[in-house]
C-alpha cells in the first residue's frame, strides 16, 4: 500500500526560488551543515572502533529491513509479555484514530511530544488538533517552529533556516500572549532560558507524552530514544502515558544488533560518540515504582514500507536519521529542507518520497534534486546506493513516460548526436556556425531549448575555431 | 587495569563538560559528596538550595545523607526499605516526590555502571531508584563505584541483559515479562542543544551541571 504524505503546494521553481531568495535561510543551512558535516568527518577519523562498528551496525539494519515482517511479530509479542499495547497501523488516519481513542478514554487533553520525523511525515499534530488535543513540541528547534507555524527544514536542526534574531521576535509575542515576561535578549543564553521555562509548565501539565522511536529491539521489547537536549526524557517519565510512534523500518532484530548501532546516529549525526541522553525503554511503570507513565502504547506504521521492502530499492528503509546525506550535499546545502516539498530532504529525502507515496509524487525530487556527486553515499553510515537510486528513478520515470515530450525528444536527438564520433563532430562543426548568435563577451551566453536554464546562471568558453579532432586529422594528412 | 579504565572515563567525561571527584573509600564519601554539591549548585539566587537524594542501584541514603546537613541545605531523602519507599522516613507519594524534584537545586543518585569509551554513566529506573533527580533539577550529581566502570557501551549493554535474563518459557506458557529495568538512562554529559544558529548551548532541559563522584 501507498504512503500518504504531506506537501507543499508550491511548484519546485517556486519552492526553489523562494530559498534562493531568503539569504537567512542560506547563510544558516550552510553554516549547520558545514558544522555537522566537519564533526563527523572527526568523530570517525581518530575512532577506529566506531568504523568497525558501523559496518556491523549496517549489516544488522539491512537484516531488519530483510526480515521486516518477522521482526515486527517478534517485537509485538515482546512487548505484549512486558505490559505494552502494540498495534500496527496502515496510515496517517489509523495512528490519529488510535491515539485520540487513548487519549480519551484516559481523559488526556494536554500532549507533549519530543521531535519525531516519523509524526511529521503523518501530519500528526494537525489531526491531533482537529480532535481537540493540544500538542507542544518540546525539541527547541521543533518549538521554535511550530511557534512559527512551520517545518522542520533539517533533521537534527528543525529550525536551521531562522535566526536568533527571528527567534527573539516569535518568543516576545508568545510571551506577550502569555502575559509572562519574554528573553530579555536576542542572545541564544535568555532565548534558551526562556524556552526552557514555558516547556517546564507544559511537561509538568502534560497527560499524554508522545515519542518517535530510534530502534526498537525485537528480542526485548525495547524502545530506545537517543537525544542531547534531554526532552525525550520529560515527555517519558512525566506524563502518565507514554505512546510511542516508530515506522516500521525501526525494528531491529538483537540485542547485539542494538550495541553495534546505538552510537551511529550520533557518530554519523553530530560527530559525538554517544548523545547526551541514551533512553532505553522496557514497559511501563512496574507496581512498586513511583515514577514512570502507567500506559505505554506502541504503534508501528507501515504509511508506505511495505511496498518499499518488497521492491529494489528496500535499503533506503535502513536510513537512521542521521542527517549526514544532507549535509553534505550541494543541492542541500543551497536549498535547504523546505524546497524538498515533504517531510524528508536531502537524498534520502528525494529518493524515499516519491518511493513511500508514489512515483508520481514531487517527481521533480529525483529528476532536479540531485547532481549524481556521490557525495551521500559516500557520507551515509549505512551505505546506502543514493545515487543508484537516483538514476534507476530517473529511468522508472521516463519508462513510465514521465517526461514532456520535448524533453524525451532532445534527449532521444542527444543521445543519437553523441554516440557516435562523426556524428558528434557534425554536430560540433554545426554547432559553431550557430554560435556567433548566442555569444556575448567572447562567450557562450545563451541556448536555445532545454539547455537555455543552464545558461541562466552560467556561461561557457564558444566552439574553437578548430577542435582538437579537427587539428589532428589536419596534421595527419598527407 | 581498572585504574586505566577509570582514568579514560575520567577524561572522556571531562570533555564533555562533566565534572569529576573521587573519594577513596564509602567513609570518605559524604564529604567528597559536600564539595561536589557546592560546586555544582549555584547559590546566587540566596535561597537555601534543596537536594533530592534518591540514590536506588543498592546504595542506602542514610549513608550519603551527613554530606548535606546543616542550615545550608533543604535535604529530601528516597530510601527503598522492606518492599517500599520512604521519603524522608514516610511513606512516599508520587506527587511528593515529583514536586520536589521540579524545585530542588541538585538531584543525588547512584548509577548502574559507567563507560569508558564514551564518558557515560547508566541509571537504571527500578523498585529502588528513580530517574526524576537526573531529569529536573538543574544540576545532577551521580557515584559510581570504581568497579562499575566497563570498557565499552556493548559491555555495559551486557550487564544489562544479563540482569534481566528472563527464564525460558515453560512449554505451552506464554513469552514470560522481561525481567529488563523498564527505563534505563545512559547519560553523556549535560543536557544540551545546538538549534539557535548551531550555537551550542547547555542546559535546555535537564541539567546544565552534572557531576560524577567516583568510589574506590
Ligand atoms: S540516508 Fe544515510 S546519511 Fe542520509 S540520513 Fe539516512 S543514514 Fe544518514
Amino acid at each position: 500500500m501507498r504512503g500518504v504524505l504531506t506537501r507543499d503546494a508550491a511548484t519546485w521553481p517556486v519552492r526553489r526560488d523562494r530559498a534562493l531568495a531568503n539569504p537567512v535561510l542560506r547563510a544558516n543551512v550552510k553554516n549547520v551543515t558545514r558544522r555537522l558535516a566537519g564533526a563527523r568527518q572527526r568523530a570517525y577519523a581518530d575512532y577506529a572502533t566506531g568504523r568497525a562498528m558501523r559496518t556491523e551496525a549496517r549489516d544488522a539494519k539491512r537484516r531488519a529491513i530483510h526480515q521486516m515482517d518477522g521482526m515486527v511479530q517478534e517485537l509485538c509479542a515482546r512487548l505484549a509479555a512486558n505490559g505494552v499495547s502494540a498495534v500496527v497501523a496502515d496510515g496517517p488516519a489509523e495512528v490519529a484514530e488510535h491515539i485520540t481513542r487513548i487519549a480519551q478514554r484516559r481523559g488526556a487533553r494536554r500532549v507533549v511530544k519530543s521531535k519525531s520525523m516519523m509524526t511529521e511525515e503523518l501530519d500528526l499534530n494537525r489531526r491531533l488538533g482537529a480532535v481537540g488535543l493540544s500538542v507542544r513540541e518540546t525539541d527547541l528547534g521543533e518549538y521554535i517552529i511550530q511557534l512559527l507555524g512551520e517545518r522542520p527544514s533539517h533533521l537534527l536542526a528543525p529550525a536551521a533556516h531562522r535566526n536568533r534574531q527571528e527567534v527573539w521576535e516569535v518568543f516576545q509575542h508568545t510571551a506577550d500572549a502569555a502575559g509572562v515576561t519574554g528573553p530579555t535578549s536576542s542572545d541564544v543564553g535568555p532565548l534558551t532560558a526562556f524556552a526552557r521555562a514555558r516547556l517546564r509548565e507544559d511537561f509538568l501539565a502534560a497527560d499524554l507524552g508522545i515519542t518517535g522511536a530510534n530502534f526498537l529491539v525485537a528480542e526485548t521489547g525495547t524502545v530506545v530514544l537517543v537525544t542531547n537536549e534531554g526532552n525525550a526524557d520529560m515527555v517519558v517519565s512525566l506524563p502518565p502515558v507514554h505512546v510511542v510512534v516508530a515506522g516500521l523500518d525501526k525494528v531491529v532484530g538483537t540485542w547485539d544488533d542494538l550495541a553495534a548501532l546505538i552510537q551511529q546516529p550520533a557518530l554519523s549525526g553530530v560527530g559525538q560518540r554517544l548523545s547526551a541522553y541514551t533512553t532505553l525503554i522496557s514497559g511501563p511503570r512496574q507496581p512498586g515504582e513511583l515514577e514512570g507513565p502507567e500506559e505505554l502504547h506502541v504503534i508501528l506504521v507501515d504509511n508506505g514500507r511495505r511496498a518499499v521492502q518488497a521492491g529494489p530499492y528496500a535499503d533506503v528503509l535502513t536510513c537512521i536519521r542521521c542527517g549526514a546525506c544532507y549535509n553534505v550535499c550541494p543541492v542541500y546545502r543551497q536549498v535547504g529542507g523546505h524546497a524538498y516539498g515533504s517531510t524528508y530532504a536531502g537524498p534520502i529525502g528525494a529518493v524515499s518520497t516519491p518511493l513511500l507515496a508514489g512515483l508520481t509524487f514531487l517527481p521533480e525530487l529525483p529528476r532536479s534534486l540531485c547532481t549524481l556527486c556521490n557525495a551521500c553515499v559516500e557520507a551515509c553510515p549505512m551505505d546506502i546506493a543514493l545515487p543508484d537510486h537516483f538514476i534507476s528513478l530517473r529511468r522508472e520515470a521516463a519508462e513510465a513516460g514521465m517526461e514532456t515530450a520535448a524533453t524525451r525528444l532532445t534527449y532521444r536527438a542527444w543521445g543519437r548526436m553523441w554516440s557516435s564520433p562523426r556524428r558528434y563532430q557534425r554536430f560540433v562543426a554545426w554547432a559553431r556556425r550557430g554560435q556567433p548568435l548566442m555569444m556575448r563577451g567572447g562567450k557562450l551566453v545563451r541556448s536555445p531549448g532545454l539547455w537555455r536554464g543552464w545558461f541562466a546562471t552560467r556561461d561557457m568558453p564558444p566552439i574553437a575555431p578548430e577542435t582538437f579532432h579537427e587539428w589532428w586529422a589536419r596534421r595527419r594528412a598527407p | 587495569m581498572k585504574r586505566a579504565l577509570v582514568e579514560e572515563f575520567r577524561a572522556r567525561w571531562e570533555g564533555l563538560g562533566g565534572h569529576y571527584w573521587e573519594a577513596a573509600g564509602p567513609s570518605a564519601l559524604p564529604q567528597v559528596l559536600a564539595a561536589a554539591s557546592d560546586a555544582l549548585v549555584d547559590r546566587s539566587a540566596g535561597t537555601t538550595p534543596s537536594v533530592l537524594l534518591w540514590p536506588g542501584h543498592g546504595f542506602a541514603a542514610s549513608a550519603w545523607a551527613p554530606a548535606w546537613t546543616g542550615p545550608a541545605w533543604e535535604r529530601a531523602a528516597v530510601e527503598w526499605q522492606a518492599g517500599s519507599l520512604y521519603l524522608n522516613g514516610r511513606p512516599a507519594e508520587e506527587g511528593a516526590i515529583r514536586a520536589l524534584a521540579a524545585r530542588a537545586a541538585l538531584g543525588v543518585t547512584g548509577s548502574a555502571w559507567a563507560v569508558a569509551d564514551t564518558g557515560s554513566v547508566a541509571l537504571y529506573r527500578g523498585p529502588g531508584g528513580g530517574l526524576w533527580p537526573s531529569l529536573l533539577p538543574p544540576a545532577h550529581l551521580m557515584v559510581v563505584r570504581a568497579s562499575q566502570v566497563v570498557a565499552n557501551v556493548a559491555e555495559g549493554l551486557g550487564l544489562l541483559r544479563g540482569e534481566s535474563e528472563t527464564p525460558a518459557p515453560s512449554a505451552g506458557a506464554a513469552s514470560p515479562p522481561s525481567r529488563m529495568p523498564r527505563m534505563v538512562k545512559i547519560i553523556s554529559g549535560p543536557s544540551s542543544t545546538a538549534d539557535i544558529e548551531g550555537q551550542l548551548w547547555i542546559g535546555v532541559h535537564g541539567p546544565a551541571r552534572v557531576g560524577v563522584v567516583l568510589v574506590g
